[in-house]
């Protein structure tokens, strides 16, 4: 099912693990060494940044290569044109598959890149086609059936984990969109269905993730998992139920003006982090630690819309005192380790080193550059990603 | 990992057992390292609260509190200077083992305090007269000071970040682009001079081997100013006698040192900078479509022809 030749893929991964342990100190240097030369592979699998050179070039490559079949065939018929780009998009899945198996490719950039855009053009003919062929054209769901098996078939083949996320959310919308056209009583069930959604597909996958035969797709499933999180809390969240009701509804709602059960998605939006994190320490579990983390920040920030409860930049200081404190007091906490908890780095995770930090710090807690004009307030501020008075 | 992965390496000798017991502790998770929670947690700490603290400043500033906030303030950062300060490594040339993640963010919460206390002194007191840019270069001076003496590299970042701002740039290259960076004259040309001098200091630093471990985030924080700047001035001011080469130069220099330090976000910012200064400067000779069309190809397939062939050229020595 899947391109790749996964006995070579399984020992390319041993190497970089190893190479985690490495850098963590686990093993030395020639241990490194040895395991490298015993796992060596003819894959072509190059660091993170010259797959993303590749990625960019490869796709403006391919701009080329496309931009001139369009201009030799010409189409003038915008039916016409959506036909081509089926044909060329299905072509390229061959030239695809040829390339990747000749040139021992294993995400390698340029094969994503070839992905994604054959992907696009396909799906894209496909889905014109069908607006074509319904006048008037009419959007909905059908669409978004149309895209999902190619999506799927791509993310299986290439255990792609873009084209994943687009599969799930393919197949959130093929549920959600239909409900989210019908009346305004069933309208009202969509955040408590994407909740569903969210929630039953990761017990889903956590049920088959240890599987063997799944091996090849971890990473994907991995994904499945962290959107599934994602969907289960935006579905609770106060802002997003809020907000995407408006949209659906075309109005704006004003501030300060609530929605039906409002008092149950302050609720979730506040309790769900909590679940999360609780539920993340006792089952050891870092992606739900880290979700619940980010979620925790995210419900801080929807308190723009509590205001009558405190105020936001009064909510804003309390939560970062309260969340610095609280990682102050477990550092203290875990000093020794205690069963198994440690707040060593035991294992270096790959690209979370001191200098991707130090660029994060530099971009999201740095000034705000100064205008030629003298600002309205204090010159140079910091922190807080360049924070103007007015929010 | 799987289990019987480990197995495998120590009957293959690789590891020792020592090695995989510790590493299926690990992978089981009887052993589950809070690190990366918890340091995430403290920066979310501080971005919050500063940020909370930045606004509750402003918009209290002529009520009653606003005194009382200062003095908190003030307060706080001096317990928290304090509580480095006890701690802080000796002085090295080299990277010295860190105090803890604590210690780090504590560090990091003081310095940006101290620079939200600065603003308002300003602001409020007018302590720089007209000179207001003053509030930007104090705070990144000491932060340069302090980032050297306590050894931090997030304050380093903070320290540069701070510089661009007083010359009235910044770090970050999503907010060049909004910024309409192209326009001004004065702000291309303070654009190169910062580039150039952090990335010269970085060098000539890196040379002497003083905290070599700072150079990566000086240099990148410099070049990106810096190759953003010759494109501008490329776009902007015509000029392509002086900024082409330039950009050039730069590519060159991106890339020999991604080589040397096996670095290649200095290669991904090199030929991506440079492609589109060199599209840039073609721009005059490609007018068809289909001769944009080949170009794209032939260019592209170049570049991905010399790394996909080379990677020994690529790869250390």
């Amino acid at each position: 099912m899947i391109i790749y030749d996964m006995r070579l893929v399984e020992k390319l991964q041993v190497a970089r693990e190893a190479k985690q342990w490495r850098n963590s100190g686990i093993i030395p240097s020639n241990q490194y060494d040895a395991i490298k030369a015993a796992y060596t592979t003819p894959l072509y699998s190059p660091t993170l940044f010259i797959r993303i050179v590749l990625f960019v070039f490869a796709c403006i490559a391919l701009a080329g290569v496309y931009g001139i079949v369009f201009l030799i065939v010409s189409p003038d018929h915008d039916t016409t044109f959506a036909a081509l780009l089926v044909v060329v998009g299905g072509l390229s899945f061959f030239v695809l598959e040829r390339v990747v198996k000749t040139r021992q490719l294993y995400k390698a950039g340029i094969e994503e890149a070839m992905l994604y855009v054959a992907l696009f053009l396909t799906i894209a003919g496909i889905v014109w086609l069908y607006l074509e062929a319904t006048s008037p054209p009419r959007t909905g769901v059908v669409p978004w059936i149309l895209a999902l098996p190619l999506l799927i078939w791509g993310a299986v083949r290439f255990a792609d984990r873009l084209v994943t996320a687009g599969a799930y959310i393919c197949a959130l919308a093929v549920v959600l969109v239909p409900l989210s056209e019908s009346g305004p009583v069933t309208r009202s069930l969509l955040p408590f269905v994407a909740m569903l959604l969210g929630l039953g597909s990761y017990f889903l996958v956590r049920k088959y993730s240890g599987k063997k035969f799944l091996e090849p797709w971890k990473d994907c499933l991995f994904v499945i998992k962290m959107l599934s999180l994602a969907v289960l809390y935006c579905g609770g969240n106060y802002f997003v139920v809020r907000e995407g009701n408006a949209a659906l509804m075309g109005y704006e709602i004003p501030e300060g003006g609530n929605i039906p059960f409002a008092f149950l998605f302050y609720i979730l939006t506040a309790l769900i982090p909590v679940a999360y994190i609780v539920r993340g320490l006792m089952i050891r579990d870092h992606l739900l630690l880290r979700t619940g983390l980010i979620a925790a920040v995210v419900s801080v920030l929807t308190f723009r819309y509590y205001f009558h409860v405190v105020a936001p930049e009064v909510a804003l200081t309390i939560a970062g005192a309260v969340m610095f404190l609280a990682a102050m007091f477990s550092l203290r906490f875990l000093k020794t380790d205690r069963n198994g908890f440690t707040h060593r780095n035991i294992l270096k995770e790959k690209l979370k080193d001191l200098n991707a930090e130090g660029l994060l710090i530099s971009q999201t807690l740095g000034p705000a550059p100064q205008p030629a004009a003298k600002p309205p307030q204090g010159g140079g501020e910091f922190g807080g990603g360049g924070t103007t008075g007015s929010w | 990992m799987r289990k019987h992965t480990l197995e495998t390496l120590l009957k293959e000798g690789l590891i020792t057992g020592d090695q995989q017991s510790f590493l299926s502790r690990i992978y089981d998770k009887s052993v589950f390292s809070l690190y990366y929670e918890l340091r995430t947690m403290l920066y979310f700490g501080v971005l919050l609260f500063t940020a909370g603290i930045g606004i509750l400043v402003y918009r209290n500033i002529d009520t009653i509190g606003h005194q009382a906030i200062i003095a908190g303030l003030a307060g706080l950062a001096a317990i928290a200077f304090r509580y480095a300060a006890k701690r802080r490594p000796p002085y090295s040339h080299r990277e010295t083992e860190s105090p803890g993640s604590l210690y780090e963010y504590v560090l990091l919460g003081a310095c940006l305090l101290f620079a939200t206390i600065v603003g308002y002194i300003q602001y409020q007191y007018g302590i720089f007269g007209t000179r207001w840019e003053l509030s930007a270069l104090i705070p990144a001076v000491v932060f340069l000071y302090i980032a050297y003496a306590f050894d931090h590299r997030g304050v380093l970042a903070l320290g540069i970040a701070g510089l661009a701002s007083w010359l009235g740039l910044t770090v970050s290259p999503a907010e060049l682009m909004k910024q309409g960076i192209f326009s001004s004259e004065a702000v291309i040309f303070n654009g190169l001079v910062f580039g150039i001098v952090i990335c010269g200091v970085a060098f000539v630093l890196d040379r002497f081997g003083i905290k070599k471990h700072f150079t990566f985030t000086a240099l990148t924080l410099g070049s990106n100013v810096l190759f953003v700047a010759c494109l501008a001035g490329l776009f902007t001011l015509g000029m392509s006698l002086l900024f082409f080469p330039l950009l050039m130069l730069c590519c060159a220099g991106g890339i020999i040192f991604a080589r040397r330090e096996q670095s290649f976000l200095f290669l991904l910012l090199s030929c991506v900078y440079g492609y589109i200064g060199v599209t840039y400067f073609l721009s005059d000779v490609l007018v068809e479509a289909f001769g944009i069309f080949f170009y794209f190809i032939v260019s592209c397939g170049i570049i991905i022809y010399f790394i996909f062939n080379y990677k020994t050229f690529l790869a250390k020595r």
